[in-house]
Formats: structure tokens, C-alpha cells, sequence
């Protein structure tokens, strides 16, 4: 008999050994807190941009990872809801409340609520199909925004993208340079972990991950599996749409060509690298995928070779994902 | 006069079995492809009885717990459950009305621990929200408290709660068809579906197995069980149903059923007589 991670406690610890492991835990997680705070004195401007793209693409990745590996839904389309949060608050800044500070902040529910009511009406009928199925569809979905984005011309400015988004503020204090994105973007991503880690350690988790391993199960026992997946599949959207919040302004200039089908394959080869099914593999995984091509950029053009050559070596020797959980 | 108090006491007989029939198939047929696998069923199930489903393979004894818990749907036929008429009610609400299964081939949730999935069963009566689960509320906590509680008396009664920090999938089998019939217990069921408990069990296990079930049974539940294992069958149930090929060949008590020509034959072989 094995062991397992148990989702509701850890009751399989000693009461003892149980302290002496959350104080380990919190010794490791305060001197990275230190390390992240000190980070934008260690590195120049470009590496901090860099570093503040990974957390955009973490929480990325973490909200394909809820659809992808705790509910187990073939999701392709995360860009698209990224998109979707991504230009709802460049227009909410530009058009709707022009010119006043809280409209930032203000945008905030707005995405949250129109990516989550996307979201429900891309799974709702979606859902009917299953597997592979379900993927091919939320790619025709990835598409479909796309296009909309791209040929839309009145509202989002078609090919030649919104320009000029304002930098958000507080007040007089601006958010005007990659530091003080850096430290705004990492404040959502561990509030993003932190939520996103007590949803799972949860029921709701626990529902996600029954109607992933056993769908007719989890409907004996009373829980409705549609409305799960969707619940699920919502979430997801609404997570992207979060680190579109955070991108739009931080670029302040958006086009449709950041939202493709491509950049939803890459958050899913991070979250397939890093390990499903936990929060520390997406983010590891985000973290192996871009600072790799920084940390290769040396070797010119055969940077593309050697990354195909450590994908392919995580995946051989790790299916389960770099920081994945050990499969059987 | 004696004549009116006949007609009453017979009004209240046929009162009470209505009431005290809990599950009730009529004329329940599915067919797969053209080949009938249940044929015009009539089952009923009383409160608090122990109901034994027996027949050769291939006789639709599972095809029946499918229906009554509609993953398969029904072609033809009604079930009433209290006298409610639960026909086409979707899976989940079925469980929610209370009648809870465990499956032939085991399902669990086989990568998370056993505790995990006791308290799966738990969900559908937990009350709060997604919200007070982001925020930690002291209610949500309390709730997830108690119904962990719950779950550890839940596997203290099926007598694996040593192992309910273990992985559900690395049980030995025996164990987990325990687990399985924890897990249906935790959605606090009226009637019990069990099929095949004894399947894959030593007879030691098995006998541990009748007294849990008759338990059970004292605080109140009914089951239905499907079985191969003869002595363990009479042993428990209170009644018999025998299905052969999709048809209900015979019905009545052990005793009846043992000395039944027609289960003979179904079971022994020879002429076809249905």
C-alpha cells in the first residue's frame, strides 16, 4: 500500500513530525519571499521584463492547469481568454473610463465577470463533446476570437492592435516602470496561488479531480458532472483573464498576434512539462520554458534545437512533468 | 359490518405495502442492439429488507442497477422510488434522493487517499460556498471538520480506518470494495445497491461483510445485492430474485428459490423454458 497525498489533511503525519514540516515549509517559503523581493536589485531592466512575462505566463498556466489537470477537460484556447481579459481591460481604460485612475483596478470585475460568462458559454454546449473532441472545438474557439479581434476593426483596432493603454495608478503613484510591475504582477501571482491552492485543497477540488478519474462514480454519488466541468472550465477563463488584466497594461500595446492558437500550445507544453494536476508544476514549468530561451540565447541559432532536446528529455524521463506528482 | 372491517383492514394492507415499498421496478425493459438484456421486470424492494439479485452470466443484473440508476436509460418500464416516480431523473439526483450503488469493477478514485474519497460523498451536503472556501471562513472549516469526522467514523465502521491515509487504487481488493460501500454510505442512502460485494473476497472477509451489512440493515437501510457466492447469499437476504437472460425466472424466499425447478435449470442447464 502507498501513502497519498491527501487532498481534505494530512492526517498521515504525527502531530510532531507535522510541525517540524510546516516550519521547514515556512523557513523555504520566507527566503524566497526575501529572494523575489531582492530580485529587481540583482537583475537589469530587460531580465525583469522577462521576469514579469514569466508571472503573466504563470498565472497562464496555472489556469490551464485547473481546466487541464484537476478536471481533466482538453483545453486549447487559454490565450483566447487571455485575449478576452487582455482587451476588455485596454477598451474599459480607454473608451469606457478615460482619463481617471480607479479605472485600472475598476476592470478588475469586469473581466472577471465577462471571461467567467464566456467561459460558461463556451463549456456549456462544448461539454456534449469529450477528449480530443472538446480540444479541436476550444481551438475553433481560440480561432474564432482571433478573427474577431483581428477583423473587428471599430472596437479592437483590427491588426494594428489598441495602442496607448495608461499605465495603472494609485492616485499620483504610478506603476510606470518594469519594477514596480515586477512587484504588482508577483503580488497576483501568490494571491492567485494562494486562492487557487485553497479551492483545490478543498471539495471543489476534490470534485474537479473525481470527475476527472471517474465521471459515472462521481454522478452516484450525487455530484452533478456537467456543472462541475463547467464550474471548472469557468474558472480557467476567469484565471486567464486575470493575466490578461496584468499583460494589458504592462505592454500597453495590444494586437490579436499575442492571442493565438500558438501561445495556447505553449502554456500547455508548460503545464504538460511542468507536471498537471499541481500548482508548483505549472509554474516550474513556465519558469524551465522561458528563462531557458533567455539562459540559451548564447548559443544562437541552435537555441531551438537544444530546447526541443530538453522537452523531449522532461517528457521521456518525467511524463508525469518535471515537479509532476508520481504516478503509478 | 364484518364485511366493512374486512374491506378496511384489506385498504390498510394495501396501504402499507405501498408505503413500505421502497423501490419499485415495473415492466423495466432495455435492450442493447436489439438483444434484450432486461425483459419487463417487476422488482419491488421493501423498507429495511435485504434483496438477493442472483442469475447466470449475462442474466442483466448489472443492466438493472444501470437502469435503476439511469446511466443506462430506460426503453420501457417506470420505477418509483417512495412512490415518487423517478423514471428519468438524471444520475446525480437519483443518488441525491438516496439511493447510493457501488459498482462490479470497483470505482474509485484510485490516485487519492482513502479519507479523500469517503468525503467525496460528502459534497453534495456540504453548505458552503465556493466563496467561504477562497476565504477560509470558521464556518467552512468547521463544516470541512465535521464531515472529515464523518468520514473517519464512516471507515471505523467498515474497519479500514488505519488505512485512511493510503492511496485508494494501492488497497488490497478487499479493501477497497469496503471503501466503496463507505463511500455510498456517505451520501446517506435510503436504499443500498451492492454489486457483486463478494466477489474476489476470502470467506473470512465474506463473513465480515454479512455482519456489517446486517447492521446496516438495523439502522434502517435496504439493500439490493447481486451475488454469485450461493452461501453468502442465503445467508443474508431476506428474499430472492432470479433473472435469467433477461427475464425474472423465479422470486421468493431462500428456501423457495433452492427447491425452484426453473433456477435449476437456468443454473444446471437443460431445457429452455421461460
Amino acid at each position: 500500500m502507498r501513502k497519498s497525498f491527501s487532498v481534505i489533511s494530512s492526517i498521515s503525519f504525527g502531530i510532531k513530525e507535522k510541525c517540524q514540516l510546516k516550519f521547514i515549509r515556512y523557513v523555504i517559503l520566507g527566503l524566497l519571499m526575501i529572494f523575489f523581493v531582492l530580485l529587481p536589485f540583482l537583475l537589469n531592466d530587460y531580465q525583469l521584463h522577462i521576469m514579469n512575462m514569466t508571472g503573466i505566463f504563470i498565472i497562464l498556466s496555472l489556469s490551464l492547469d485547473v481546466a487541464l489537470g484537476w478536471a481533466g477537460l482538453m483545453h486549447l484556447a487559454p490565450a483566447a481568454f487571455y485575449g478576452i481579459g487582455a482587451y476588455t481591460t485596454g477598451l474599459f481604460m480607454l473608451k469606457v473610463m478615460p482619463n481617471t485612475w480607479f479605472a485600472y483596478w475598476l476592470s478588475l470585475p469586469f473581466v472577471v465577470v465577462i471571461t467567467g460568462l464566456i467561459g460558461c458559454l463556451v463549456a456549456f454546449p462544448g461539454l456534449r463533446l469529450r477528449g480530443l473532441f472538446f480540444a479541436v472545438a476550444t481551438i475553433g474557439f481560440g480561432e474564432l476570437v482571433f478573427s474577431i479581434l483581428t477583423n473587428w476593426v471599430g472596437i479592437t483596432g483590427g491588426a494594428y492592435g489598441l495602442k496607448g493603454i495608461p499605465q495603472p495608478s494609485v492616485g499620483s503613484y504610478v506603476f510606470d516602470n518594469t519594477t514596480k510591475f515586477y512587484y504588482l504582477i508577483y503580488f497576483i501571482v501568490i494571491m492567485v496561488c494562494i486562492l487557487l491552492f485553497r479551492f483545490i485543497k478543498g471539495p471543489t477540488g476534490l470534485i474537479w479531480m473525481s470527475i476527472r478519474e471517474d465521471e459515472i462514480a462521481s454522478s452516484a454519488i450525487g455530484i452533478n458532472p456537467k456543472r462541475a466541468k463547467i464550474e471548472a472550465f469557468a474558472t480557467s477563463a476567469i484565471l486567464s483573464g486575470v493575466s490578461g488584466w496584468l499583460f494589458a497594461p504592462y505592454v500597453s500595446y495590444l494586437s490579436p498576434s499575442n492571442f493565438t492558437t500558438n501561445e495556447s500550445i505553449l502554456v500547455l507544453t508548460m503545464v504538460v512539462v511542468g507536471g498537471r494536476g499541481t500548482i508548483i508544476g505549472p509554474i516550474s514549468g513556465t519558469l524551465l520554458l522561458l528563462l531557458s530561451t533567455e539562459i540559451l540565447r548564447p548559443l544562437m541559432r541552435y537555441r531551438p534545437l537544444l530546447y526541443g532536446i530538453i522537452l523531449c528529455v522532461i517528457i521521456i524521463l518525467r511524463p508525469q512533468g518535471l515537479l509532476g506528482r508520481l504516478k503509478k | 359490518m364484518c364485511n366493512n372491517n374486512l374491506a378496511s383492514s384489506r385498504v390498510i394492507r394495501k396501504v402499507k405495502e405501498v408505503i413500505t415499498k421502497i423501490l419499485e421496478l415495473q415492466e423495466v425493459t432495455k435492450s442493447f442492439a436489439g438483444v434484450a438484456a432486461v425483459n419487463k421486470v417487476n422488482i419491488y424492494l421493501k423498507e429495511g429488507e435485504i434483496l438477493a439479485v442472483i442469475g447466470p452470466n449475462g442474466a442483466g443484473k448489472t443492466t438493472l442497477f444501470n437502469l435503476i440508476t439511469n446511466i443506462y436509460h430506460l426503453d420501457y418500464g417506470q420505477i418509483y422510488f417512495k412512490g415518487r416516480n423517478i423514471t428519468n431523473y438524471p444520475t446525480h439526483l437519483i443518488s441525491r434522493l438516496g439511493i447510493a450503488r457501488t459498482f462490479q469493477n470497483l470505482r474509485l478514485l484510485e490516485g487519492l487517499s482513502v479519507l479523500d474519497n469517503v468525503f467525496s460523498a460528502f459534497y453534495v451536503s456540504m453548505k458552503s460556498t465556493k466563496i467561504s472556501c477562497l476565504f477560509h471562513t470558521g464556518r467552512y472549516k468547521r463544516e470541512v471538520e465535521y464531515f472529515k469526522q464523518r468520514a473517519l467514523e464512516l471507515l471505523e465502521e467498515s474497519g479500514i480506518k488505519e488505512k485512511a491515509s493510503y492511496e485508494a487504487g494501492s488497497l488490497p481488493y478487499a479493501d477497497q470494495k469496503l471503501l466503496e460501500i463507505a463511500r455510498a454510505l456517505g451520501t446517506e442512502p435510503k436504499v443500498l445497491l451492492l454489486d457483486e460485494p463478494t466477489s474476489g473476497i476470502s470467506s473470512t472477509e465474506s463473513e465480515e461483510l454479512i455482519n456489517y451489512l446486517f447492521k446496516l440493515r438495523e439502522k434502517g437501510l435496504s439493500i439490493i445485492v447481486i451475488g454469485h457466492h450461493m452461501r453468502f447469499i442465503m445467508k443474508i437476504c431476506d428474499r430472492i430474485v432470479v433473472l435469467n437472460q433477461g427475464y425474472k425466472i423465479a422470486e421468493g424466499t431462500p428456501e423457495h428459490i433452492q427447491n425452484d425447478e426453473g433456477v435449476i435449470r437456468a443454473y444446471l442447464g437443460g431445457e429452455q423454458n421461460v
